[in-house]
């Protein structure tokens, strides 16, 4: 189970990114074999010629943390580079049904609203900024609560005095609250 | 103290000025140098010497072992490197803002005197920065809107934390979402709802938010010259904020009418006037 996490401002600049896996087995292979038949990582080529699917979905999430915020160095990028740059290409482009939906409904939580390849979208409104979650499995119930326990924690950062709105996470302890939600609850 | 709340009537000295920095000093008991002779801006001071040796001393005295910038910070955020002893010390002081309870309302009010001092020094600081009432009047109001992002999101987030945590929702219509802020987030913030919601009779797209005597203002008295400021633009921000966060982009503004309305003299009008935008998924919503 792989996932990646973006917290997305009005401007739709990322103020905070995370991908990480969760140690789960998957819950029921029923939720996953509708996955199947779309085509996989394999399918995708990077920028520079190289197959990205080479290595298989086992390396692809390390627990490699976005910290950098789009800052790449120039140095060579390694395999998580590559498929972070897509998942943030899907999540920008999710953006656009996100937008749509929430012009006509008052829910805060928008489960799988859209799809791309293996990845399931889900998001959630948190007024100004906007939870966009990237997933491989289906798991409505967990990613609510996963969601709502973050919306708690951008809550508090929120209203900390020295933070400005709309600037980039760099908080550790917010990071580690986020991976202690996912693994509660993914 | 002896600096009246209200506005002087003279243009803004520099007595503010060192009103406020007699404070800062008095507060960490150390040298009370004389000012420089040329008048400085507080915006200029952190690289003066006299004032920032008395925000070092006033630092230290707040964190014991005064670790200098840094340690501020990673109190509050928590660190990992070597500040792990001295946490351990401090584990029963300093607690991480993200493992603190958001829900401990109680004792949380706070007196209407001491916000109405704190707000005549922000109005008197402000007052010294700007050229015009209108200049004046936008600092107030990205102030507010700095307020009612915070408020906005911590309201939603406690109502659905008590009240439906299996499905959280927002108002997304014109109409709910303005009764919202006439009830919900007034009573938040004033202790009371608006006196009142009108639609504007010239324009589709105008709303009126009444209150007769608001809490935030009720002890400013405008001098004659300036009788066109209203000190509630600070509200007009919070309100603009308010809507923006709920997708509802507006140019909100505010207007002092008490002279219409001998009853109530402090009577303001937050005037909502709502984004084309609006109206047009009003209409397509609406149907």
């Amino acid at each position: 189970m792989s996932f990646y996490l973006a917290i997305v401002s009005p401007l739709d600049s990322p103020l905070f990114e995370l991908s990480f896996t969760s140690s789960k087995p998957s819950q029921g292979s029923s939720s996953t074999s509708s996955t199947s038949s779309f085509p996989s990582w394999s399918t995708f080529t990077a920028t520079n010629g190289s197959d990205l699917g080479t290595d298989g979905l086992g390396t692809v999430n390390n627990n490699k943390v976005g910290g950098t915020l789009g800052l790449l160095s120039g140095e060579s990028k390694t395999i998580p580079e590559k498929n972070r740059a897509i998942c943030q290409m899907i999540a920008h482009k999710s953006l656009d049904s996100v937008e749509e939906i929430m012009e006509s409904t008052g829910n805060l939580y928008l489960k799988n609203i859209d799809r791309h390849n293996e990845w399931i979208v889900s998001a959630f409104i948190a007024t100004n900024v906007k939870f966009i979650l990237l997933h491989d499995i289906k798991n409505d119930e967990g990613i609510r609560l996963f969601f709502l326990d973050i919306w708690e924690s951008y809550v508090k950062v929120l209203l900390n005095p020295f933070h400005t709105v709309n600037t980039p996470i760099r908080s550790s302890a917010f990071e580690n609250k986020i991976r202690a939600s996912a693994k509660r609850n993914l | 103290m002896s600096q009246s709340i209200g506005y002087s009537t003279t243009p803004p000295t520099s007595s503010s000025r060192f009103s406020l920095q007699s404070i800062t000093s008095s507060s960490s008991s150390s040298n009370t140098t004389t000012n420089t002779p040329n008048p400085p801006s507080l915006y200029s001071t952190t690289n003066q010497n006299p004032s920032s040796n008395r925000r070092e001393s006033a630092r230290s005295n707040i964190i014991p072992s005064g670790q200098g910038n840094s340690s501020l910070q990673q109190q509050i955020f928590g660190s990992n490197n070597n500040l792990i002893i001295q946490q351990q010390q401090q584990q029963q002081q300093y607690v991480n803002i993200l493992d603190r309870p958001l829900n401990k309302s109680k004792n949380s009010e706070i007196a209407l005197s001491s916000w109405a001092f704190m707000f005549s020094e922000i109005i008197s600081y402000s007052q010294s920065r700007v050229d015009s009432v209108t200049d004046l009047e936008k600092r107030l109001s990205s102030l507010g809107y700095q307020v009612g992002q915070r408020i906005l999101s911590l309201i939603l987030l406690r109502n659905t934390q008590t009240l439906n945590l299996k499905d959280p929702k927002r108002e997304y219509r014109l109409i709910p979402i303005l009764q919202f802020i006439h009830t919900q987030i007034y009573k938040f913030i004033f202790g009371k709802s608006a006196d009142g919601l009108e639609k504007s009779s010239e324009s589709e797209d105008e709303y009126m938010l009444i209150s007769n005597e608001s809490p935030l203002t009720q002890f400013i008295s405008v001098p004659k010259d300036m009788s066109d400021l209203s000190c509630e633009a600070f509200t007009a921000g919070l309100v603009e904020s308010v809507l923006d966060g709920l997708d509802l982009p507006a140019r909100v503004t505010a207007h002092w009418v008490g002279d219409q309305y001998p009853d109530t003299p402090q009577r303001t009008v937050i005037l909502i006037k709502l984004d084309g935008k609006v109206m047009d998924r009003e209409e397509v919503l609406g149907k």
